[in-house]
């Protein structure tokens, strides 16, 4: 280990940093003091780690061949720290109403958030499991950090089971990849599954185990039952970041190790991986449909978005188109998610479970910019135009249809339309009712306010400006799909 | 110190749209009438820009500079850029707009002074003005479609601002359904350019359009035919021209910016900007010049006898355009330029000066007009000398451009259309001598109304004044010497295919003998006007008695409207009837039962989710076990992917 080394991993040690000083902050200080200035700690914090990577050593394999920085775990810093910042943003006014410590959330979700970066930067399977388990654990305990409410108890009890249960297949399966190989190095796995290939019993149950463990990380069905008890039980804030660090770490390492590790049988599992995504995203849709609470709906729309974004990686075929849009997606996927259920975050309801849908009756009257900002978000994840939530669809059809799914690529359509309806529906709630004596107090929150702002905006300028972002996922998807 | 001018291109649309921005969020609760200050400056600032980079277009000869703002599609082998193309042509355009634009915008503050409504007027019209220069400006057919919808958009919003009313109301939609039939036309050209051509952008497909048209000539024809039928519908001319008369419901200023000095515009800005492609085009030419001509006289006819001062300035414009159409037929494009340069201001000022009096007397109907030029001497020799150069009066501006168009008639052998274009210069020196007597000479016909009338303020008369001194001038600065003025120096090579090799000197006994029998034409169009409107010899109600049906045919506007209405309409009505029908019962019938069966679908996924961890676990495991099925299925083979 050399200087080197460590300023590689620069940005993941300050994030490191940052948690540490925020806890300690938050037991020096005092709980009532360090409230109000905690986030901007963080955020400072955050922002100070972005910069950090210029100082960086510009790209290369690091620690022994265990780390690789390149584009693709750039392009994951980068998300991974907006992501958390948006999180800590929006978050005090339902932390300081639900009593929930702030700096336990805000120290979880950035050791979370190391993890998630951790995984982008992994070029071997130790590393790789490392970053999965140390972004796991803070989200378990994000899940129950409302320590009296039950439903937030259910959550994270149940998440960790399965998530341990899911672990262990997926753990099973790198232990396969390593007898089949001797080595844990992506690359060397590579070549053995090459002069293997699946003839090898071997490699199909390995193949099995990583695509069911990966799987249930990125709430692919049939892997995905945990997903709405865990969304809808959880703090609205846990839900918020929970529902997109994790999704989009799964992704990147789904591209690490299918596309790396197991790209040479490529073609064996790109059928699957089609198939599955067929199944994850109109399950999704349907039960959505059904749903009347809108954390609910919304959780089961993420699972929805989890298979447009998996029939992308299907079309590794097509090259790095292909991995620009599962890049593009989740960067996208990231801020409209995180933004819709924060919206929720403006009411302050009785316990975790979210908001029902006559809750949201006449939001436009009591506080209007929340329920555009709300309407911008789910007219994102609708995917209409020009937002960027229709443009990262748009730009999953390319590769998909070049791969030669074509039948994914009318599937996914049809189920994009067939989601405009439950998404307009709390529009119209939101727009066309009056609200009722009962409707749960709107919170004053000038800071949540504003980001949601933003955050809408940015989605709006993203879809009509996508290129900054475009071609730095195209650069990233470069190191990951070569043709 | 050097500043590179064309590089701050897209500060000339940005300036407006900030404008547009800023009272479309801040008007209506604290800027009120501050609005109108703050999109004149916008556009004071926005035309200083546009004249300066016209300039810089000038010194720098022929440029044809593309400024990109950013790639804005790029899927696969489609890219278009969000760019602007500076050339003389475009930077020739901009300079007019912004010009026009500003002084109407400060001639609104006067107008609109009074109006709740002030707040939603300067967002719209700043808003206008970007997107006309978008549509000027783009390198591209995609975008200047961008900017082609949003003026569309943005006259439907401002026909019907006052929207209370059923006649604007009315008015609006109409314009909205006949731009619409032109619009289709365009999308039509922009994708058979693109699936011909492989790209959209000015400069890939117009160095390929010969070699196109040696292959595939009726391709060719239909683009240019397609990009004409969107040309009809925004410029108002034959079928699709009788929206623009009804637009006249909209404010004065609008009238103006929109339906007389730009907007309208664009469609001769588009063929000639497609010169290239309409050059080799066949007889898509030919067609282009004769419903130009055909337009400019039926519109001028409609236009001896309208009694509304507005509707005599709407036919009058559409008839103008025929004229601008005409000279792209005829190949003389920049003869089309040079005389929409021109009528944007003399008709912009005509259009203002009729603001004025309306202003003044809440009126419309020049029958209760008369005499009115004692009470306001600006405005009526500001009105009297633009209706000089639409008359086409030497030297005011319409005589120069005019008689260049009439002459390119007749010099590239269409003495027929030559002949429509004389014909049709007569009657508009007529009904615009018509016009002035029967508002600004005479005796008072309505007291009342005269007593009432005053001078409007100098945020109104000093726009009619600067706007006089392009209407004087213009022709003489841009156009002399005839043929070989400032514009065809300019304009050369980028309007015309190619540098036309002009070694020899026009012949200008040829134009000289032209443009006097024009000129004559024009004078005893002025002389039967005056006779019968100043002498009342012959009485004009004598002879209206006299031509009973030609008079009844003119005053009803040929029935056209009521042709559209009744016929065409009626047929549009059943069609949209059966449509809704289908939509109603099939369509939605089967959507219906679509969605009963997602829901039945949807309660029993439901019924999976037990929330039981055990259950959860077992799911994942039966999944796993499918998936080692499935792949040692292809393993085995027997299974295939």
């Amino acid at each position: 280990m050399t200087i080197h080394d460590l300023l590689a991993v620069l940005p993941e040690a300050i994030v490191t940093l940052v948690a540490i000083v925020v806890l300690v902050i938050d037991a020096g200080v005092g709980e009532r003091r360090a409230r109000p200035w905690l986030p901007w700690v963080t955020i400072v914090g955050l922002a100070i780690a972005l910069a950090s990577q210029s100082w960086a050593p510009a790209g290369g394999t690091f620690f022994g061949g265990f780390v690789v920085v390149d584009d693709f775990s750039r392009f994951f810093r980068l998300l991974f720290i907006v992501l958390a910042a948006f999180t800590v943003l929006v978050a005090p006014p339902y932390l300081r109403r639900e009593e929930v410590s702030a700096g336990e959330f805000y120290a979880t979700v950035l050791f979370s958030t190391i993890g998630a970066m951790t995984i982008a930067l992994a070029t071997d399977l130790i590393t790789l499991f490392v970053g999965i388990e140390l972004m796991s654990i803070p989200v378990y305990v994000l899940a129950g950090l409302q320590r009296r409410d039950r439903y937030a108890n259910e959550a994270s009890l149940k998440y960790f089971l399965l998530g341990a249960f899911s672990t262990a297949i997926l753990l099973y399966g790198f232990a396969w990849l390593f007898g089949i190989s001797g080595s844990t190095d992506l690359a060397k796995i590579a070549a053995a599954v090459r002069t293997a290939g699946l003839g090898s019993p071997a490699v199909v149950v390995a193949l099995a185990l990583v695509t069911t463990g990966l799987g249930f990380k990125a709430a692919v069905v049939p892997f995905h039952q945990w997903t709405p008890d865990a969304y809808e039980g959880a703090p609205t804030p846990s839900t918020a970041f929970m529902s997109v660090a994790p999704k989009a770490a799964a992704f990147a390492a789904i591209l690490r190790v299918m596309a790396t590790a197991l790209g040479p049988i490529q073609l064996d599992w790109a059928l699957v991986f089609a198939i599955l995504a067929v199944i994850t995203m109109t399950t999704g849709n349907i039960v959505a449909l059904v749903q009347t609470n809108v954390k609910r709906m919304l959780a089961y729309s993420s699972i929805a978005h989890t298979g447009y974004i998996l029939a992308a990686v299907a079309a590794t075929a097509a090259g790095a188109s292909a991995g620009a849009a599962v890049l593009f997606y989740v960067f996208a996927y990231g801020i409209m998610n995180l933004g819709a259920f924060a919206c929720l975050e403006l009411l302050d309801l009785e316990g975790t479970r979210g908001a029902t849908l006559d809750e949201l009756n006449g939001l436009w009257s009591r506080h209007a910019a929340g329920a555009t900002a709300f309407t911008i978000f789910l007219v994102n994840l609708t995917g209409i135009p020009p937002t960027v939530g229709f443009l990262a669809k748009f730009l999953v059809f390319q590769p998909v249809i070049d791969a030669g799914f074509t039948w994914l690529a009318v599937a996914i359509a049809l189920n994009a339309a067939a989601a405009a309806f439950y998404y307009l529906r709390v529009v119209v709630h939101m727009f066309m009712y009056d609200a009722e004596a009962a409707a749960p107090k709107v919170e004053p929150a000038r800071v949540l306010s504003w980001s949601l702002g933003i955050a809408s905006i940015a989605t709006i300028v993203l879809g009509i400006l996508p290129d900054p972002i475009y071609s730095f996922a195209v650069r990233a998807a470069g190191p990951i799909l070569t043709k | 110190m050097n500043i590179d001018v064309v590089g701050l291109v897209w500060l000339v649309p940005g300036i407006p749209l900030a404008a547009a921005i800023v009272n479309g969020l801040f008007g209506r609760r604290w800027l009120h009438r501050a609005t109108g200050v703050i999109a004149s400056v916008a556009l004071g600032l926005s035309a200083v820009l546009g004249v300066a980079i016209f300039f810089a277009v000038v010194a720098a000869g022929h440029v044809a500079r593309t400024v990109t703002l950013y790639e804005w599609i790029g899927a696969g082998d489609f890219h278009v850029n969000v760019a602007a193309l500076v050339d003389p042509l475009s930077a020739t355009m901009v300079a007019v707009v912004t010009v026009v634009s500003f002084l109407i915008h400060v001639f609104s503050n006067g107008y609109m002074e009074h109006d709740p409504g002030i707040h939603r007027f300067f967002t719209w019209l700043p808003l206008f003005v970007f997107l006309m220069l978008t549509l000027v400006l783009a390198d591209n057919y995609l975008l200047m479609f961008v900017g082609w919808e949003g003026v569309g958009l943005c006259s439907y919003l401002l026909i019907g601002f006052w929207f209370e009313r059923p006649a604007p109301y009315t008015a609006a939609n109409k314009a909205f359904w006949m731009n619409r039939i032109g619009d289709w036309g365009f999308t039509i050209g922009t994708i058979l350019t693109f699936l011909t051509f492989g790209s959209l952008t000015f400069h890939d497909v117009f160095p390929k359009v010969a070699g196109v048209a040696q292959t595939q000539p009726l391709t060719i024809t239909f683009i240019a035919l397609a990009f004409f039928l969107g040309a009809t519908g925004k410029s108002a001319q034959l079928p699709l021209y009788s929206w623009l008369p009804d637009a006249m419901e909209g404010p004065t200023p609008v009238s103006a910016l929109i339906h007389a000095a730009t907007m309208v515009t664009a469609g001769v800005y588009l063929v000639a900007r497609s010169t290239p492609l309409f050059a080799v085009a066949g007889p898509a030419l030919l067609v282009v010049a004769i419903i130009g001509a055909v337009t400019a006289l039926f519109a001028a006819t409609i236009a001896l006898v309208q009694v509304d001062i507005k509707r005599v300035l709407a036919y009058s414009t559409v008839s103008q355009l025929g004229y601008m159409f005409l000279a792209c037929g005829v190949g003389a494009p920049i003869a089309a330029v040079f005389h929409l340069a021109t009528h944007a201001f003399f008709k912009a000022l005509l259009f203002l000066g009729s603001g004025s009096v309306i202003h003044a007397t809440e009126e419309q109907d020049m029958r209760r007009m008369g005499g009115l030029r004692r009470k306001m001497p600006i405005t009526y020799w500001t009105f009297l000398l633009a209706g000089g150069a639409l008359a086409a009066i030497p030297p005011l501006a319409g005589f120069w451009s005019k008689d260049e168009i009439v002459g390119a008639a007749f010099t590239n052998g269409q003495p027929i259309l030559w002949a429509v274009g004389v014909g049709t210069g007569l009657l508009t020196a007529f009904y615009t001598t018509r016009m002035i007597y029967l508002t600004f000479h005479g005796e008072p016909r309505d007291h009342h109304l005269y007593d009432h009338a005053h001078e409007s303020p100098a945020v109104m008369t000093v726009p009619l004044l600067l706007l006089c001194v392009g209407a004087v001038f213009a022709g003489l600065v841009l156009g002399f010497p005839p043929e070989a003025g400032f514009i065809h120096r300019f304009l050369e090579g980028t309007v015309t295919a190619e540098a036309a090799a002009q070694s020899e000197l026009p012949n200008y006994v040829l134009i000289a003998g032209l443009a006097a029998t024009a000129v004559v034409a024009g004078l005893i169009g002025i002389a039967i006007g005056y006779a019968m409107y100043a002498r009342r010899r012959p009485d004009p109600a004598a002879v209206s008695r006299a031509v009973g049906p030609i008079y009844t045919l003119l005053w009803n506007k040929y029935f056209v409207d009521e042709l559209y209405d009744h016929r065409i309409l009626e047929g549009g009505r059943a069609l949209f009837g059966a449509a809704w029908a289908f939509d109603a019962h099939i369509i939605d019938g089967i959507v219906d039962r679509l969605a009963w069966l997602v829901s039945l679908l949807g309660s029993g996924l439901r019924r999976v989710q037990t929330g039981i961890v055990g259950n959860y676990a077992l799911s994942i495991a039966a999944g796993l076990l499918i998936l080692i099925v499935v792949y040692g299925g292809y393993a085995t083979g027997v299974l295939h992917r």
